[in-house]
């Protein structure tokens, strides 16, 4: 019995009719007027009974994504249904039709009823919610002679963009209009991939940031045993091929651990589950590390060989006993033992490192830092089955060009000569990584602020506050953590400009509003899948004319640069000269992938297979570590500043545990004794977004924490109720869901639910006290952010009672 | 804890509760009819009109309770399939009220009247028309009956309902809310002194149906109770769950004790000099909770109906190896 | 009669995405916030932290002796010859709800169209008799889901460990591991 938003036999509600209900939407206070109908929308497809099929790829993993390609079923006009590009080779293979939850549902983002329609400025205070309608042209016009200005007064670093989950728009055509306009203020999440990606490449090396070598299995088919700590794939890259390799590999014999403080699906088929305590996966990894070391489980070899600095670190770990990490983790010290011994006893081992231990806790880095360390000195690295070693395939058939993001333009200062520091990281407002520590070789398109320290800025003044911050397909008072803080920081910023398909929460903040096409409106966009049987290419065909006057989000910017007069760098204004010149030397015409309708297969017809990678290539793999060898005592960042400049980083592993923690600040938990945490991605939703989608809303309707049904009891709370949850930094309302999957002193949720659903008549939700934002629970002081990547945490302290509902 | 059974509700409820009442009212009233032919005739008159009235309501819900009311109302299009207990049950539901119909409009002087002048065969043979009217509606109400409980249990999935002891408790139910009914009516409407011993046999009879209500309710909870995990379930949930009160309180203490007391005491005071205030009070209150207990009877046994799928703990260790729907 | 069609759910690699769940809604055009003509089920035993999570995804059987076509006063259920597949004629269908009561698996569901429920797809267009798939096992992203002559899904089956989810008089056509 699905318990969990269930839908009785009864409808739901009577409401309009589903996919693309085009009811007028009436503007409420806060929100513009964006009231269309019908035969406003230009549909632009032939009318015919027949049905038509145009290729797309699935925005629902976020916009300007290439993961999965889709086939979009038009009839008469309208999109109707979708389904997995059985050509393209998505998830598992050539043939696969698969698709998520949310790729399922995808015409609803083209067919949103409050999509926003025209630019709006801003003519009431900010936060009050009064628009009127402009011109793209005002609006560009004011944008770039607000940005000049502030280049003349303030240096161009005084603009700063948003950049949420990775972006294709913001990772090139956007990182090229830092570069040109001068600033390096690109303010990455510093909650993401990146953050991992910094810590493999300092402890295991690589040729650079997106190269880093790593732990997770090359070769599931090899591997004996794969451990998915805080990896959500379940629920993050659901079609994207490794929930059905895990499984497959499983049902050959693969033995899994799951360390995930909820017993998520791939946890409830592990071998072994470790319901580890949210914010304490940096203990766990340092008493396995210290498990293994202690108990001789390590390759001797090598260690001997290819480890610098393991004596050290063996006895700074010796503290780390399993006893001391069961305090802080929850788990009892059996477990971590036995735990550990699996990892040091079964060979081929690789390590699925995730999001929530890597990215989003305070001790970030030395939790990615000891899980590879574990890798390291068990001998798995480089081997069949084991980390860093993967199938190479054969060449790509289709050769395209990434786009240049001008790297060479951005200026160095003074500061940077003087420092030695790469072009523009001097004026970092609040780097990422320690601002020596910024090299085009171990960033991933160049400078980065944190984000949350990019707004902060704006709040404290140091070093300086931005001025202009540019939000695309980004949330802030979602993304982060403290809205209340971020919606302060946008109150008193300059210039704020948002461009998204809906009015987004942050939005009342702005002072222009501008309308962004969804990929399924604009044919800005290819993307390619390389495979032994060959190499697929497709582009976005468009499936009608974009609504209103939306634009893409890569047009945007090349107007933007025409108006900035930074035409010349920007195609002046035509983003096929963009596309042709990425197309460039591929043996494909622009116009071709055009009318592909189901995308183009170029069959390999050479025979060429995948082959092994060269095992234990050692030398190779760390060439670009101090020494050549595997950090145990990390020379390259150790004792060296950290990414504020408050003091310096530690060579060998800290656990510092999250601001608030049952077992490092036991006063506070005296009066907040649960542990709150929330679920990064989710499946059926994208971070923040598409919680208006009528598919996915209505299998979770209402904002969630889940809970263990003795700690419901215990608070005379039952599945279903509302319930106020508060830590020592604000409250939300949420709905409990009670699960034994879950430990009786853990919480944990979903965030975002700003976004209203018309079509089930479901509310949006609040950022700030009282509303169901959950970033408002987490501490946001920078000073425990982690000083080498900048993770931030999402665990937490709470106390829960049963509350009305929330409105 | 499993939601209550909510697709076949008030509606449908209402149905059964009506149509039973519509067949023990006609029960009364031909008894009465063919038992004292020509008298009584407010008390027969109302009756029958009581059965057609009861059945058109009851009919009336249970069209409404259909997603395609209109196209359900065509019988002859819509119930084919002899397979099925609700083609059976709809004819004779349209033939019952046929003949419940002509046999109100027979009683009803002015229409008889009317008829008769109109109609010379009529005119003539009007008391054997009414008299084998009365006679072919004998069984058909019974069937009405019946029907109303084996229309549930036919169904197959719903264990509370899968049972013999099930139609059999919505028959006597039927005769004793029907008999309420016309009670009450007789209570009002009929001024005729000599009607007093046929009320007191009907009372009479209102003891020997609550009592064996009695048993067959007891039977019902009892053979549930012992028939299996998900049988014991639904009936917990009258027994001791969520329709406990109602089925305690208003089935049982209502609509079985109070009726019974109350006929009981009025064949104890029947000999004796009483405020006319308590002879109608004492029928009327005890025919009203007759009638409250027999519809909430429907009711609960209704909501009550969990699905075989649904009810059993059991079933909710499925697909972890252990069979889940047997 | 032509071979029995049916479903086969792989528990060991179903993890409740609802992928198969909102492709049957989107291709066979059902409103949000109506029905759902298939569902995930999850089913739960142990307490922390032994606790154990099994989740199946579901429709309608297409039992050999589907109880749902016998008790339809219209004659508006039939089963078909060619592949066993039990599906409603809505015009014919007055909506009485007496299926749902003798459906052991409780399947039915209605809208104002009628009862509504699985029909391998038929209704939008998917040949099964060409091997098509029904859209909730060609999009299950774990191949968790199966569609096929029920001879063919227990020899699959037989490959795991089976489990007997669902089993009844009605005889589903429907295996699980």
């Amino acid at each position: 019995m699905n318990k969990e938003g269930s839908l009785t036999r009864r409808a739901f509600i009577a409401g309009t009719a589903a996919l693309g209900a085009a009811a007028a939407v009436a503007g409420t206070a806060s929100q513009t007027l964006v009231a269309y109908a019908a035969d406003d929308k230009k549909t632009g497809a032939t009318s015919s009974n027949a049905t038509e099929i145009k290729h797309e790829w699935c925005q629902m993993c976020g916009p300007a994504r290439t993961h999965c390609s889709t086939l979009c079923h038009i009839k008469d006009g309208r999109w109707t249904h979708v389904e997995g590009n059985p050509k393209a080779g998505n998830n598992y293979g050539r043939g696969s039709k698969t698709l998520c939850a949310k790729g399922n549902a995808a015409m609803s983002v083209l067919y949103a009823p409050d999509r926003i329609l025209y630019p709006m400025k801003r003519t009431g205070a900010k936060g009050e919610g009064k628009f009127e309608r402009t011109t793209w042209d005002e609006a560009l016009d004011s944008i770039a002679k607000k940005l000049k200005e502030q280049k003349d007064q303030y240096g161009a670093k005084s603009y700063g963009v948003l950049s949420p989950q990775f972006y294709a728009v913001l990772g090139t055509m956007g990182r090229r209009f830092l570069n040109v306009h001068g600033s390096p203020n690109y303010l990455h999440s510093a909650i993401c991939n990146s953050q991992r990606m910094f810590s493999r490449l300092v402890t295991l090396g690589g040729p650079n940031h997106m190269g880093a070598n790593g732990t997770d299995p090359g070769q599931l088919a090899k591997t004996k045993l794969a451990v998915n700590w805080g990896y959500n794939s379940e629920n993050s890259a659901i079609n994207q091929g490794n929930p059905t390799a895990r499984l497959d590999a499983m049902e050959k014999g693969m033995k899994t651990i799951d360390i995930r403080p909820m017993q998520d699906a791939m946890a409830s088929k592990a071998d072994m589950w470790v319901p580890v305590r949210p914010g304490t996966d940096c203990a766990l990894a340092m008493a396995a590390l210290n498990i293994i070391i202690q108990d001789d489980l390590y390759d001797h070899d090598f260690v001997a060989n290819w480890c610098h600095g393991f004596d050290q670190l063996a006895e700074h770990m010796k503290p780390y006993t399993a006893e001391w990490a069961s305090e802080h983790t929850g788990v009892p010290a059996s477990q971590i033992t036995e735990m550990a011994h699996m990892m040091g006893t079964i060979k081929p081992m690789g390590i699925y490192i995730g999001n929530g231990i890597g990215d989003q806790q305070n001790d970030g880095h030395w939790t990615v830092a000891c899980a590879s360390l574990i890798e390291a000195i068990t001998g798995n690295l480089g081997i069949a089955g084991g980390g860093s070693a993967s199938m190479v395939p054969p060449k790509p058939l289709i050769k395209t060009n990434s786009i240049d993001i001008l790297t060479d333009r951005l200026p160095k200062t003074e500061e940077d000569e003087k420092n030695g520091y790469m072009a523009g990281v001097s004026d970092l407002v609040g780097p990422e990584t320690p601002r020596w520590f910024q090299t085009m070789k171990t960033q991933e398109s160049g400078p980065t602020t944190a984000y949350f320290k990019g707004i902060n800025s704006i709040l404290t003044g140091e070093p300086y506050p931005l001025r202009c911050i540019f939000g695309q397909s980004s949330n802030p008072l979602s993304a982060t953590r403290q809205p209340k803080k971020v919606e302060e920081a946008l109150k008193k910023l300059d210039f704020y400009v948002v461009m998204d398909t809906q009015w987004n929460s942050s939005c009342d903040y702005a002072d222009y509003v501008l309308p962004a096409a969804t990929n399924y409106e604009t044919s800005h966009q290819f993307g390619t899948k390389n495979s032994p049987a060959g190499t697929f290419i497709a582009i976005n065909q468009g499936i009608q004319e974009p609504m209103g006057e939306s634009r893409s989000d890569w047009q945007y910017y090349l107007d933007l640069a025409q108006k900035m007069g930074y035409g010349d760098d920007f195609w002046n204004g035509d983003m096929d000269a963009c596309l042709r010149e990425q197309l460039d030397g591929s043996g494909i015409d622009l116009d071709e992938l055009r009318a592909a309708n189901d995308g183009i297969f170029v069959e390999r017809t050479d025979g060429a297979k995948a082959t092994e990678p060269a095992y234990q290539d050692y030398a190779k793999m760390f060439e670009a570590l101090p020494h050549g060898k595997v950090q145990c005592y990390n020379e390259w960042i150790g004792n060296k500043p950290n990414c504020d400049d408050t003091g310096t980083i530690s060579p060998l592993p800290v656990y510092n545990g999250p601001a608030e923690s049952v077992a490092g600040t036991p006063e506070i938990a005296k009066d907040y004794p649960l542990v709150f945490s929330d679920v990064h991605a989710y499946r059926l939703c994208n971070h923040s977004y598409y919680v208006d989608v009528p598919y996915l809303r209505e299998l979770q309707p209402y904002p969630w924490v889940k809970m263990n049904p003795a700690t419901a009891e215990k608070y005379g709370i039952k599945d279903g109720d509302w319930v106020k949850v508060e830590s020592p930094h604000g409250w939300v309302k949420l709905v409990a869901r009670t699960m034994e999957g879950i430990a009786p002193d853990v919480l944990m949720s979903r965030r975002g639910w700003w976004q209203k659903c018309d079509e089930l008549d479901l509310p949006g939700y609040g950022h700030g006290d009282g509303g169901s934002e959950v970033n408002v629970l987490y501490d946001s002081d920078p000073a425990h952010f982690d000083p080498f990547n900048s993770a931030m945490s999402k665990q937490t302290l709470v106390k829960i009672s049963k509350t009305e509902e929330a409105k | 804890m499993v939601e209550l059974q909510d697709t076949w509700s008030w509606l449908p409820a209402i149905y059964l509760f009506l149509g039973g009442l519509s067949a023990g009212a006609f029960l009364t009233t031909a008894f009465v009819k063919l038992a004292r032919p020509g008298r009584f005739e407010k008390t027969v008159t109302g009756g029958m009109w009581i059965t057609v009235g009861a059945l058109a309501i009851g009919l009336f819900s249970l069209i409404a309770e259909v997603e395609k009311p209109l196209q359900a109302m065509w019988v002859f299009g819509s119930f084919v399939n002899p397979t099925s207990w609700m083609t059976i049950g709809a004819w004779l539901l349209l033939v019952a009220f046929i003949v419940f119909l002509l046999s109100a409009l027979v009683a009803t002087k002015p229409v008889a009247e009317w008829l008769s002048g109109s109609w010379k065969w009529f005119g003539a043979h009007r008391e054997t028309v009414g008299k084998v009217l009365a006679v072919v509606g004998i069984p058909l109400a019974v069937g009405v009956a019946v029907y109303t409980g084996i229309l549930l249990g036919a169904a197959g999935s719903i264990p509370l309902w899968d049972t013999w002891l099930l139609p059999a408790l919505f028959t006597v139910s039927a005769f004793d809310t029907g008999l309420a009914a016309v009670l009450i009516l007789a209570t009002f409407v009929e001024r005729d002194e000599a009607f007093e011993p046929i009320r007191s046999l009907l009372e009479k009879v209102v003891v020997a149906l609550v009592v064996l209500e009695g048993i067959v309710l007891v039977a019902f909870v009892s053979t549930m109770q012992g028939a299996g995990t998900n049988e014991a379930t639904s009936v917990g949930i009258l027994t001791e769950g969520a329709l406990s009160v109602q089925f305690w309180l208003l089935v049982v203490v209502v609509g079985l004790v109070v009726p019974l007391v109350a006929a009981v005491v009025q064949l104890l005071v029947a000999r004796r000099r009483v405020d006319k205030a308590v002879t109608t009070a004492l029928p009327v209150a005890g025919g009203a909770c007759a009638l409250v207990g027999g519809f909430t009877l429907r009711f609960v046994v209704l909501a009550a109906g969990l699905h075989a799928a649904l009810v059993s703990p059991v079933a909710l260790e499925a697909a972890q190896g252990i069979s889940m729907f047997l | 009669m032509g071979k029995q069609y049916g479903f086969y759910a792989d528990t060991s690699r179903c993890i409740k995405c609802w992928a198969c769940e909102v492709a049957c809604k989107q291709w066979n055009g059902i409103e949000p916030g109506t029905i759902a003509r298939r569902k995930v089920h999850e089913v739960d035993s142990g307490k922390f932290p032994d606790t154990h999570r099994t989740f199946v995804s579901m429709s309608c059987m297409h039992c050999e002796k589907p109880a749902c076509k016998e008790v339809c006063p219209t004659g508006a259920i039939s089963k078909r010859e060619e592949d066993g597949i039990v599906t409603v004629d809505k015009d014919k269908c007055i909506g009485c709800h007496y299926c749902f009561f003798a459906c052991p698996f409780g399947v039915p569901e209605y809208t104002d169209a009628g009862m509504d429920k699985c029909d391998a797809c038929l209704g939008n267009g998917v040949k099964i008799d060409e091997g098509e798939m029904p859209h909730c096992v060609a999009t299950c992203p774990t191949k968790a889901l199966h569609f096929g002559p029920m001879d063919e899904l227990r020899k699959m089956q037989s490959e795991k460990v089976a489990k007997e989810v669902v089993s009844g008089s009605s005889k589903p056509s429907f295996v699980a591991s």
